[in-house]
């Protein structure tokens, strides 16, 4: 017989009414007392005649936080409501995707980078920004968001896209390691072999160049930058045809092989986390990583190496070529479903690219704003500045983000050793065309 | 009791369940007959999606892997969880203690309990675990190579279920009336002989639901796999859902793709978990 | 007395006697023996278990220069500064809040719905209860993906979306199934002369329901409620889909706290990972009678 004892009532309820008094006491005790940020440079938006929420989805990290948040925190006063719930960088995707695809927006202004943008904007998903851009140049100095960036987040000829920060994979090296050995910063492939083999043999870093491998989208990176270094592209110009097998291909694929001795036995699963901490602990003395994601190697609260990390720019794959960089660009984008007036979207948007924004992020991130970027105290900004002539963004095409994944296996396994350079060169060939086949194009 | 009891208190639940489990259950149906870009109609295709899918052996591996992953561990979790539950059946003081710190890695949501986990596997973090190996010479590499990956993916499911195993089983030992296992110890049973004859039949309904549970769960599994091993189709860890979350949410937003991975996720479950379910009817049926 | 105290008035003509008081007391000796040895087992794993927990909370209040390296760092000056952040610096404790609220009224929502349900199951005769109930376990196997754009388009056209009332119909009819199949085992327990006997005194079907069957159902609702509310804390996906600024949970916060691909919020992670096991450990162990209730009594018997 299945005996119950009577339920503990009064104890247990009172128990209960006790934690959540405490921890709504706790909370009242200081809880999330420092979340707002401060509202920099204001806010020159003409004000909504009647109550209006606009919504940002943006993920959360030290580079787009001051830029969202100029909007956000900055920006709410009177009948303006701006929201930015926390999101991370798979769900912004996801929510994006999702608010696009409804009736009503639930995001009225989201960020973009490079290889979702063309997507959306080929979908009619984001508002085309070329008029308002004019109209309003003056009022917000547009110009003064360098023109380079404005033609790398283009789509079909057209805006899109308002860019806030932006980044390009640069050398991350320790000045004092170099000295030991006796090594300039390498400017190739073939040098930075000797200098890693060099520290290697002379000081007890067994793995002393780091760089993100991970086969779900890293190691695609890596390959795309290795292969513009070599003069080639992803896609034949004008074109949706791959062109990832070929002898430059293959050549790409070698030479990231040919680093993986100097590198962790876990290097394949390695992303930026990883060689930040490998850079952090000293545990590597050499690293390839973006430009918005070096901030914290510098400081010292953060690693006890701190003062003696440099920058550069990165090596060339063979002497002579470009270097192994690629250039990312981030921004805002108006959403089309969006139920609020679009002009004061694009005066959101503005201020969140704005100069007081710029100033605000320029301690973690290179902004868009030239003159900005150029005062600001960031010691990745000169090696970042010279790389970027070189540095070329993803194909703005809209079956990019499909291709990237696709090329995410096959390469990595030709990297790894597990397939040849030249069968995973045609793997990666296969997946591409396939990937963009099964976008519809 | 009469029909019209029946739906008044059955009636909310089913209703519930109807407008929020069966309708999208039809829509994916329907759509993976389809070609569904995101935020159109879709057209028909007919089996198009199945074809695409049967042929393609990423799917296949992915589908090997998942059903695979799922009876291993099943299996482990039901056999640990059980043996702990009779260890905990067995503890005088301090059983609700060591339960409420058990379910601990149960209680916390994977997205943050994955990631703990794996910091413990991962050399770049200081991990713990290939230190403890390093002192009796093994070295596993964890995040990089197939078959460790695996067991990885499997240790966390262990990790994070067990104590739900431990929670039901222990419920259902509490249960059992002591005359027959004092009986059977006076006629000269063993442990073994007692739990194989008296203890494992009488729970039997107990075993067949966590059973079902686990099987369903592990033929689900996602987070622990997007957050432990992201390479997951190089790696050879990836299941049927992260298939699904890349090819309907992530890039190509093919929905009707993604919708025949679901419907063909459901048929292999229901496949599975035919023995369950015709227990469950029989059980009800025996009114 | 129990069969260990000695009596002065035997006198002892039995020898077997007293070889079977000596096993007996053996047999207790090897008993409390097996107590404490299993103690000392279960101990041992669930330290096994709370592993990754002391690392995440060594590694938050470790220095951030100290906390990544390998190997591992032992001997530091702890700080909390990861805690500082989590409460200060972002909504955690509201949002813990928030996810508690949602997780309050899944359990009664899900009680309120599911137990009469269940209850109906157990009794109704007719053959639309199997089918239904084999119903219901095949609507578990829909994925996650399955559901979620549905589930936002329904809560955007219902003016429901990113509200409380949203998830808690979300979660609740997510996790029926589950619960219909572990309450209908404890109904069928509890013998049908219980119902006979109230619907004789007067009460109709849901009267006897109420007044007789739910005093005697506390231990299988308990464990009912409290896997119910672990769904709260524990979904993300559905969670993510549904909620933007003010239906925030627990899961959501936290994946967003990863950022993109950078370390800087490590320790906040480890510290929310932390932030949530020891409130978690503290209820049960404070509330065990109430465990103890809930999980004594019922089974889940077919």
């Amino acid at each position: 017989m299945s005996v119950s004892t009577p339920l503990p009532a009064r104890r247990s309820v009172l128990f209960g009414l006790a934690a959540v008094g405490s921890l709504t006491a706790l909370s009242a005790c200081g809880a999330g007392s420092e979340v707002a940020g401060e509202a920099t440079g204001g806010c020159d938006v003409d004000a909504p005649e009647a109550v209006t929420t606009v919504n940002v989805l943006a993920y959360s990290s030290t580079a787009t936080d001051p830029f969202s948040r100029a909007m956000s925190d900055g920006c709410s006063t009177g009948d303006l409501t701006v929201n930015l719930p926390p999101t991370d960088l798979a769900g912004q995707h996801q929510r994006a995707v999702q608010s696009f695809s409804g009736q009503t927006a639930s995001y009225d202004i989201v960020e973009t980078y490079g290889s979702i943008r063309p997507l959306y904007a080929d979908r009619g998903w984001v508002v085309q920004l070329d008029d308002l851009i004019s109209e309003n140049s003056q009022r917000y100095a547009l110009d003064g968001i360098d023109a380079t960036l404005m033609d790398a987040v283009a789509y079909d000829g057209r805006q899109y896209t308002l860019p806030t920060f932006w980044g390009v994979a640069v050398l991350v090296y320790r000045r004092d390691v170099l000295e030991q050995v006796g090594r300039e910063v390498p400017t190739t492939f073939a040098e930075l072999l000797d200098t890693a083999v060099a520290i290697q043999e002379s000081t007890d870093i067994a793995a002393p160049l780091a760089i993100p491998f991970n086969p779900s989208g890293d190691i695609a990176s890596q390959f795309n930058q290795a292969l513009h270094s070599l003069g080639g592209n992803l896609f034949a110009d004008g074109s949706s045809t791959p062109t990832v097998d070929g002898d430059l291909a293959v050549r790409a694929i070698e030479a990231l092989s040919s680093l993986l001795p100097v590198m962790s036995d876990q290097v394949m699963s390695f992303s930026s986390p990883e060689v930040i901490t490998q850079l952090q602990t000293g545990q590597a003395a050499l690293g390839l990583l973006m430009s918005g994601r070096v901030a914290d190697l510098t400081d010292p609260d953060k690693s006890r190496f701190a003062d003696q990390i440099a920058f550069a720019v990165p090596p060339s794959v063979e002497p002579g070529g470009l270097p192994m960089t690629y250039l990312s660009v981030d921004g805002f984008s108006i959403a089309a479903n969006s139920a609020v007036d679009p002009e004061l979207l694009f005066q959101l948007a503005c201020v969140g690219t704005g100069e007081g924004a710029a100033e605000a992020a320029s301690a973690a991130t290179i902004p868009a704003r030239t003159d900005v970027a150029d005062a600001a105290d960031l010691p990745v900004k000169d090696a970042a500045l010279a790389a970027l002539p070189d540095a070329k963004p993803l194909p703005q095409v809209p079956y990019m983000a499909d291709v990237y994944t696709a090329l995410g296996a096959p390469i990595g396994a030709a990297v790894s050793g597990g397939t040849s350079a030249a069968e995973g060169a045609a793997a990666a060939q296969a997946a591409a065309a396939a990937a963009v086949a099964a976008a519809g194009y | 009791m009469r029909r019209k009891d029946f739906l008044t208190l059955a009636g909310p639940a089913v209703l519930l369940m109807a407008a929020l489990l069966l309708v999208p259950l039809v829509t994916t149906v329907v759509w993976s007959f389809q070609n569904v870009p995101v935020g159109q109609p879709g057209t028909f295709t007919g089996l198009a999606n199945y074809a695409e899918l049967l042929r393609s052996s990423r799917f296949l591996n992915a589908g090997a892997f998942t059903v695979g992953y799922a009876i291993v561990a099943t299996v482990l979790k039901v056999a640990l969880g059980y043996a702990l539950a009779l260890l905990l059946a067995r503890v005088r003081r301090g059983r609700t203690v060591l339960l409420g710190f058990l379910l601990a890695s149960y209680i916390v949501p994977s997205v943050v309990g994955a990631l703990d986990f794996s910091w413990l596997f991962n050399d770049v973090f200081g991990g713990v675990v290939n230190r403890g190996l390093g002192l009796v010479g093994v070295q596993v590499n964890w995040l990089v190579d197939t078959w460790p990956a695996r067991t990885l993916v499997v240790l966390h499911a262990l990790w994070h279920e067990v104590p739900f195993v431990v929670l039901v089983l222990l419920a259902g030992l509490q249960t059992l009336p002591e005359e027959p296992m004092e009986a059977a110890s006076l006629d000269g049973a063993n442990w073994w002989q007692k739990q194989r004859y008296l203890v494992v039949p009488a729970l039997f309904p107990v075993f067949s639901f966590v059973l079902l549970i686990s099987l369903m769960d592990g033929l689900k599994v996602f987070d622990s796999i997007r957050i432990m091993t992201p390479a997951a189709e190089q790696l050879g860890t990836e299941s049927l859902m992260t298939y699904v979350y890349q090819v309907a949410l992530g890039d190509s937003l093919r929905l009707g793709m993604g919708s025949a991975v679901n419907v063909l996720t459901m048929v292999v479950t229901v496949l599975l978990l035919i023995p369950f379910l015709r227990s469950t009817w029989k059980g009800a049926r025996a009114l | 007395m129990s069969v260990l105290t000695p009596r002065e008035d035997l006198t002892f003509p039995d020898a077997a006697h007293a070889a079977n008081t000596r096993a007996r007391a053996a047999k207790v000796r090897r008993e409390r023996l097996g107590t404490v040895a299993a103690t000392v087992v279960v101990a041992a794993v669930v330290l096994g278990m709370l592993t990754p927990f002391v690392w995440a909370g060594l590694t938050a209040v470790k220095p951030f220069w100290a906390a990544f390296t390998n190997p591992p760092t032992w001997v530091f000056t702890p700080q909390f500064e990861a805690f500082g952040d989590l409460w200060r610096g972002t909504h955690f404790a509201a949002i813990l809040l928030n996810t508690l609220l949602v997780a309050i009224a899944a359990v009664l929502v899900m009680l309120v719905v599911g137990a009469p349900a269940a209850y109906a199951f157990a009794r109704y005769a007719g053959i639309i209860g199997p089918i239904l109930l084999v119903l219901a376990v095949v609507l578990r196997t829909v994925p996650r993906f399955a559901v979620v754009l549905p589930l936002y388009e329904a809560a955007r056209a219902v003016g429901l979306y990113d509200t409380n009332v949203a998830l808690v119909a979300a979660f609740v009819a997510v996790n029926m199934p589950f619960t219909l199949l572990l309450l209908v085992g404890f109904f069928r327990d509890i013998p049908v002369e219980l119902d006979e006997a109230a619907m004789v005194d007067g009460c109709s079907r849901l009267g006897a329901f109420r007044r007789v069957i739910v005093p005697v159902m506390g231990p299988g609702l308990v464990t009912a409620g409290v896997f119910t509310f672990l769904v709260a804390f524990q979904e993300y996906l559905i969670a993510l889909t549904l909620t933007q600024n003010d239906a925030v949970t627990v899961p959501v916060f936290i994946a967003a706290q990863r950022g993109a691909d950078e370390t800087s919020t490590y320790q906040l992670l480890a510290a929310a990972s932390i932030a949530l096991v020891l409130p978690i450990a503290f209820i049960a162990v404070a509330a065990r009678k109430y465990l103890v209730a809930g999980l004594g009594g019922g089974a889940v018997k077919g």
